[in-house]
Order: structure tokens, then C-alpha cells, then sequence
């Protein structure tokens, strides 16, 4: 394992873990939205037993969809290659997304989806956003945009040429901390209290931490992108 | 008075600081291969500091005396919005400076430029531009130097020195200070902060962890300590009907604890002294690994803030020599009540150097802004560069006798005022300094306009804040923001302000055909790194050895 290798490990460790993330956060918002849907009153005892009952069953088919997922996409995968199998996915989720909304009206979230899709449409023949913002985010050589060398020429001329993708990468990795501790609303409040600290304080500690990691990232992966380049020591 | 001196306290105090001043006078030899006289060698120490001399340095540097004095004060008094902001306002920092502080250092190597104005010159080839961010800069440091004068006065206070009977005890010690500092600092320029800073953050980290393990077991417990502060937080002030503070932010203090936090990081490494410390460094490289490893200044000033919760358990009372109660001394306080006196002496000694260190920094850095920017270029164009060492060596001597002056003659108050326009001021340098360093769409006369524009908002809207309890003016940093009807902070209104104006005239400007100036930098000048052949450095060093 090169540093490197540890780079990617801790890019994917990300990754998994906002997916977690977001996986938990359903949890917390359960308790409110369920009953919403379900018209029973937030609080009562028929709607606890609702929320636990519906939230052991969602989660229960996501783990079994996210298992059964895996196996069938890496199949599918190794057929027609992860980029395609990639937009594949997303395509599926958009959509699903898009006609949940349509559906029931409640989304924040999906009109995200809403939002992108026709853009990636528009550009599923010519190179592809999606595609773009995959390869952006993981830095992964294998996919070579057509697109991706513009003004390459002139910085090759003044002596540099930085792995754009890579720098993308790091400006992810940099906004992410950024944003997290902006969105005030998403630590102000007292509970869960650990050893007596408000979730408010700790939850800023552990920032500390998580912003020194996505720097270190971001640095590693500057390095990595203007590595090589002429003149340029490392 | 109470208690009168605390003589082992104050031993211990003096005998550090003695340590501390030899230390300074000696670092004049330290790494230095040629002499002290120009800019880069006296005002940027040569720009040969790595990644741990900067580490320390930058350290030093921005976590002030007044900071470590100010944010538990802020908690003791109002609570997380006004205090705890200092923990997201000090982690997104880092990777805010990360993305433009490396594109600075690179175009201020190749060109020589030692103040964030001379790149605003050479960028938009206008003066006067270039003089309004130099101006910008020296009135948002001078009250900072005061303030750290007023941490000094803090701990001597609690110590039992400078009662109000009379004037010159008052301002003895303190004078003394500041004119061995100033000595040394004339004589050993950047270096003797440098060599400083390494005492004083040993100091700051042996203090604070001591007092975060041992404290709050003390009162208690962290439980205790959070219901203490919490039901504080929720009294309700009679002069105004609200509560006292704020324990945990409600929806209403969002955009306050955000936008504070968000302003505040834009604008610390826009002043002179957070610039002069990053160009000291050796390489491109060594400011971003630097904000990968700065971030442990932040945990400790956390758990600093949370000091002015413990103190509500402790039932500190900070009250001043003259008998008023006085929020800005409840660390002192805790730390001479719950303390031995000997380590209360240490943790004095660390407040009272921590404050030595931003002083030095910053008034080289005022003094640094004035040589280049307004005595070389409007008073003496042909000045050499011993000229200029001469010259800045004599400034830095006058800004620290005026921030002296200043706390001694006026009012604290101003002083804390001054400090909060400040920081508003210098945020509206952003748009010529960080934009610049990106982009040249801007107009050189439309970015001054919109400085006009965000410091005569920034001012009013500051001026307008008036203390319900006492009627004064300058009472916060928060105003309501235009358009968006939340709370926020003023600078970064101020800013948008700004950038609106500059844009808007920018397209105007163009539209009539009023002339851009000259642009001396290359896209390659951004991305230029240590040991690089067109650097100045490199240049002056070549003539050098040819001599």
C-alpha cells in the first residue's frame, strides 16, 4: 500500500460513510414524517408503534436491497464496465426519485434529481456529467473524458498542468467540512449528550478532526495533481 | 483592592517573561546568513521559516492574548453565539486559506511582495488602490496591538498590580513590556516572534490542558458545568426581558453563529499580520500543510471557551481593581482562585507572552504595509532596501508607542470597538486581495468604489448597534441582514456590499472605456514554488554572490 492507496481507502471511507449518514438520518426524521404520511398523530402510541414497525421493514429492504445490489451491478459491471454501470444506477435512482415526488409531493432531496436530469440528458451523448463527477470525485484514471484537456496547451506553456479532476476532488474535499459546520441547524441542540457534553459542543470537537482529515486529503491530492509537472518541485 | 499582590504569582510571571525578552534578543543570529537590512530579512525572516517554525509562528500569531482573554469572557457572558463561534470560525479556516493563502505566497515570491497591497499594486498597477488596502490594513491592526496590551492589563490586575491609585503603576509594567519587546524587535525583526512563539504556545498547551482535566472535576463535573451554564444562559435580563444569553443556538441565531463564524475566517488572513506570517514561510507547500496541523489551536481555544462555562460553576467573580465587575477577567480569576499560586503564575506568564508574540507580528506587519505602501510609494520612490529595513524598524517603534498610548490614555472600550470595526474593515480588502489572485474581470476603480461602499456600510451598520442596557454605540457585530431579514454578520454584509458595487461598476467602467492599469504577474507566477529561478529572491541572491 502507497500513500496513494491509503489516499483512495480514506476517499471511499468517505463515501461510505456519508452513505451511512444518510441512511441514519432517516431514522431521525422517522419519527415525524411517518406518522405525517400514515395521518396519526406525532407522538402517540399508535404512531410509535408505526414508526418502529415501517422503520424496521425499510431498513430491513434497504440492507437487503443494498446486499442484493452489490452482487447484481458487480455482475453487471464486470459485462459493460463501471462507468455505464455507474450511470446506470443514478439513472434508476433519479427516476425513482422523480416519480416518488410526483407521486406523494413530499421531497426536498428528489428535486435535486429533478433538477439534473435533463442536463444529463442532454449530455448522456457527448461525454456526460455524470460520468464527469464520478471521475472527478475518485480521480480514477481509467476514464478519459473527450472533453476533459481543454486549455491544456496553454498550461503546458507556462510550465504547470494540474490533474483538473484531482483538483476538483480536493475542492470537494475542502467544502465539505465548510458546509457542514455552516448548516448551523444540523448540530444545534442539547441531545445526544456524550460524557455530559451537548451534542452542540461535541459534535464541533469532532469537526476539528474530520476538517484536519479532509485537508490532509486535500493536500495529498494537490500534491498528487501537480506532481510531475515541469519546474515543479515537489 | 482585594487581596492585594500575589508575590509568588507575580515571581514566576516576571521570571518567565525575563526569560522569554533574552530569548528574543538572541534570536536575531538565529538562521540568518546575511544581514537584517531590507524587508525580506527583517520583516519576513529571510522567508525561510518551515513547516514547524510556521506552525508555531502562525499559532502565535492568530491565537491571540486578547483571544485567549475575550472568547471565555464572551462565554461567561453571552453565551455560544457571541463565544463558541470561535470553534467553527477557527476549523473552516483551513481549508478556506488552503485554496488562496498557496497562490499568494507563490505570486509574492516570484515578485518580492511582502504586503497583500503590493500584489494589489502590481495586480491592477493602481496606487491608489493598493494605498486604500494598506490603509485598510493599519487601521484594523492598531487596535488589535491595544487589545493584546489590555490581556497584559488583565493578568496584572488579577495579580493585584495597577489599582486605580495611580496612573504610572498603572502604565509602569506595562511600558516596560512593550519596550523590551519593541527593543528586541527592532533588532531582531521576524526571527524574535518566531523564536518567542515556541515558549508561548508550550505554555498556552501545558495550561490549558491542565486546567481541562483538572477544573471541571473540581466544580463538580462537565454535567454540572453545562446545567450551570445553561441556567444562567436562560435568565432573563431585566433591563431588556431577554434571556442573559444563548446556551445552545435556536433557529433565530442561525444565520448569527453562521455568518460569524464564515466572516470571521475570510477575514483573518486578510490582516498584515497573518499575511507577514505566511510569506515567512519557505515554500508553497508549507502554508497547506500547515492548515492540515493548525487545527490543534482550535481544539485548544474549544476547550479554552468552555473554560468561561466552568467558571459560571465555579462562581468566579470577575470583578476590577476599581470594583466594577469586568467579564474580560474571569479566566485570570479562575485560574488565581482554583490554582496554586506558583502555576497561577505560569498560566499568567502564558496569557501575558501569548501577548508579546501577535504584538511583535503585528506591528512589523503595520510597519512593513507603511514602508512599502505608503512611504516608499508615495513619500520616497528611490528608497533602497536598508531604507526601507530603516524606515519600518522606526515605524514598528511608533505603532507599539501609539497602541501603548492608546490603551493608556482611552477608554478599554474604544479600544474593543475599534477591534470590532476592525475586523469588518479589513473583510473589504477581500475583493482586491483574494479575487485578484483568481481573476482580472474586476476593474481596479471598480473594486475601490466597492471598498467605499462595504467600509461606509460596515460602519454605519456597527455604529447603529446600540447596547439596550447602557446606550451605547458599537455594541455587537450583528445587524439584520438587507433582503434575507435574519441577523448576521456585519463584515460579511459588508462584503456582499461590496462585491455587488465592484462587480456593477466593473461592467460600467468597462463600458465607458475607462482604462484598466497594467498587470505585472503571469498565470505562472500563481503556482511558482521554492528554489523557483524568476523569483526576486532568487535574482537578488545571484547579484549577491556576483558581488
Amino acid at each position: 500500500m502507497n500513500g496513494y492507496h491509503w489516499l483512495v481507502l480514506f476517499a471511499a471511507w468517505l463515501g461510505w460513510g456519508f452513505d451511512i449518514f444518510d441512511g441514519l438520518l432517516f431514522n431521525y426524521v422517522a419519527p415525524n414524517c411517518m406518522p405525517t404520511l400514515l395521518s396519526l398523530a406525532i407522538g402517540s402510541p399508535a404512531a410509535k408503534a408505526a414508526v418502529s414497525y415501517y422503520n424496521g421493514v425499510v431498513s430491513s429492504i434497504l440492507l437487503v436491497g443494498w446486499a442484493v445490489g452489490g452482487i447484481i451491478f458487480g455482475k453487471v459491471c464486470d459485462k459493460i464496465g463501471r462507468t455505464k454501470t455507474l450511470l446506470l444506477t443514478m439513472a434508476m435512482y433519479a427516476r425513482w426519485n422523480s416519480f416518488v415526488r410526483n407521486r406523494s409531493e413530499h421531497g426536498g432531496a428528489d428535486c435535486i434529481s429533478d433538477h439534473c436530469q435533463p442536463r444529463d440528458r442532454r449530455r448522456m451523448g457527448c461525454g456526460c456529467i455524470r460520468r464527469t463527477l464520478f471521475c472527478r470525485r475518485f480521480g480514477l484514471d481509467s476514464c478519459h473524458l473527450s472533453g476533459g484537456s481543454v486549455n491544456q496547451s496553454e498550461n503546458d506553456r507556462a510550465g504547470f498542468s494540474g490533474d483538473k479532476k484531482l483538483l476538483a476532488f480536493a475542492a470537494v474535499l475542502l467544502a465539505i467540512p465548510v458546509a457542514a459546520l455552516l448548516w448551523v441547524g444540523s448540530y444545534s441542540s442539547v441531545e445526544p449528550v456524550f460524557a455530559g457534553f451537548p451534542f452542540f459542543i461535541w459534535y464541533q470537537f469532532v469537526w476539528v478532526f474530520l476538517c484536519a482529515a479532509c485537508t490532509w486529503a486535500a493536500y495529498r491530492v494537490v500534491r498528487k495533481a501537480r506532481a510531475g509537472s515541469k519546474g515543479q518541485p515537489r | 483592592m482585594k487581596g492585594g499582590i500575589d508575590y509568588a504569582a507575580l515571581g514566576v510571571l516576571v521570571g518567565l517573561f525575563t526569560v522569554v525578552t533574552v530569548m528574543g534578543f538572541l534570536a536575531s543570529n538565529w538562521r540568518r546568513d546575511k544581514s537584517l537590512h531590507s524587508l525580506e530579512e527583517w520583516g519576513l525572516g529571510g522567508r525561510t521559516f518551515g513547516t514547524w517554525v510556521t506552525w508555531f509562528l502562525l499559532g502565535g500569531d492568530l491565537y491571540t492574548a486578547y483571544t485567549f482573554v475575550a472568547v471565555p469572557a464572551a462565554m461567561f457572558a453571552t453565551g455560544a453565539v457571541a463565544g463558541f463561534f470561535a470553534v467553527p470560525y477557527t476549523i473552516i479556516l483551513y481549508p478556506i486559506i488552503f485554496v488562496y493563502m498557496a497562490r499568494l505566497w507563490s505570486v509574492s515570491y516570484r515578485h518580492g511582495y511582502v504586503t497583500s497591497a503590493d500584489f494589489v499594486r502590481g495586480r491592477y498597477g493602481s496606487k491608489v488602490l493598493a494605498l486604500a488596502v494598506a490603509i485598510t490594513g493599519i487601521l484594523a491592526t492598531m487596535p488589535y496591538i491595544a487589545l493584546q496590551l489590555v490581556g497584559i492589563q488583565a493578568v496584572l490586575e488579577v495579580v493585584g498590580i495597577g489599582g486605580v491609585s495611580s496612573v504610572l503603576a498603572r502604565a509602569l509594567p506595562l511600558i516596560i513590556a512593550f519596550g523590551l519587546l519593541a527593543a528586541y524587535t527592532l533588532q531582531a525583526g521576524l526571527r524574535a516572534p518566531a523564536i518567542i512563539a515556541f515558549v508561548k504556545d508550550a505554555l498556552i498547551y501545558v495550561v490549558i490542558i491542565v486546567a481541562i482535566l483538572y477544573l471541571p472535576a473540581k466544580v463538580g463535573g462537565w454535567t454540572h458545568v453545562f446545567a450551570a451554564a445553561q441556567a444562567k444562559m436562560n435568565t432573563i435580563n431585566p433591563a431588556t426581558g431577554k434571556p442573559v444569553g444563548v446556551f445552545v443556538p435556536s433557529a433565530k441565531d442561525y444565520w448569527a453563529y453562521a455568518t460569524l463564524a464564515l466572516g470571521s475566517a475570510l477575514a483573518l488572513f486578510m490582516y498584515p499580520h497573518s499575511i507577514t506570517a505566511t510569506l515567512s514561510s519557505r515554500s508553497r507547500n508549507t502554508i497547506r500543510y500547515n492548515a492540515t496541523i493548525l487545527p490543534a489551536y482550535s481544539f485548544v481555544l474549544g476547550l479554552l471557551a468552555l473554560l468561561g462555562w466552568v467558571a459560571i460553576a465555579a462562581g468566579t467573580k470577575p470583578v476590577g481593581l476599581d470594583g466594577h465587575p469586568n467579564a474580560q477577567l474571569v479566566i485570570p480569576q479562575l485560574f488565581k482562585d482554583s490554582f496554586p499560586s506558583w502555576f497561577a503564575g505560569v498560566s499568567f506568564a502564558a496569557v501575558a507572552i501569548g501577548a508579546l508574540v501577535p504584538a511583535a507580528i503585528m506591528s512589523i506587519a503595520a510597519s512593513n504595509t507603511f514602508t512599502r505602501n505608503i512611504y516608499k510609494e508615495w513619500v520616497n520612490p528611490r528608497a533602497s532596501h536598508s531604507d526601507e529595513a530603516r524606515v519600518s524598524k522606526i515605524v514598528s517603534l511608533a505603532v507599539m508607542a501609539l497602541a501603548l498610548i492608546f490603551v493608556l490614555t482611552l477608554d478599554k472600550q474604544n479600544a474593543i470597538n475599534f477591534q470590532l470595526l476592525g475586523g469588518i474593515w479589513i473583510l473589504q480588502t477581500f475583493p482586491a486581495v483574494v479575487y485578484g489572485l483568481y481573476t482580472r474581470w474586476f476593474h481596479r476603480w471598480g473594486l475601490l468604489v466597492g471598498w467605499i461602499g462595504g467600509m461606509l456600510y460596515g460602519t454605519i451598520a456597527a455604529y447603529n448597534v446600540v447596547n439596550p442596557t447602557t446606550g451605547n454605540h458599537f455594541a455587537g457585530s450583528l445587524s439584520v441582514i438587507p433582503v434575507l431579514g435574519q441577523l448576521g454578520y456585519i463584515a460579511l454584509t459588508a462584503l456582499a456590499i461590496n462585491s455587488l458595487i465592484a462587480a456593477v461598476a466593473t461592467v460600467i467602467l468597462d463600458l465607458a472605456g475607462v482604462k484598466r492599469g497594467s498587470d505585472d504577474t503571469v498565470k505562472a507566477d500563481y503556482l511558482a514554488d521554492e528554489g523557483d529561478v524568476r523569483a526576486v529572491k532568487g535574482l537578488e541572491t545571484i547579484a549577491a554572490n556576483h558581488e
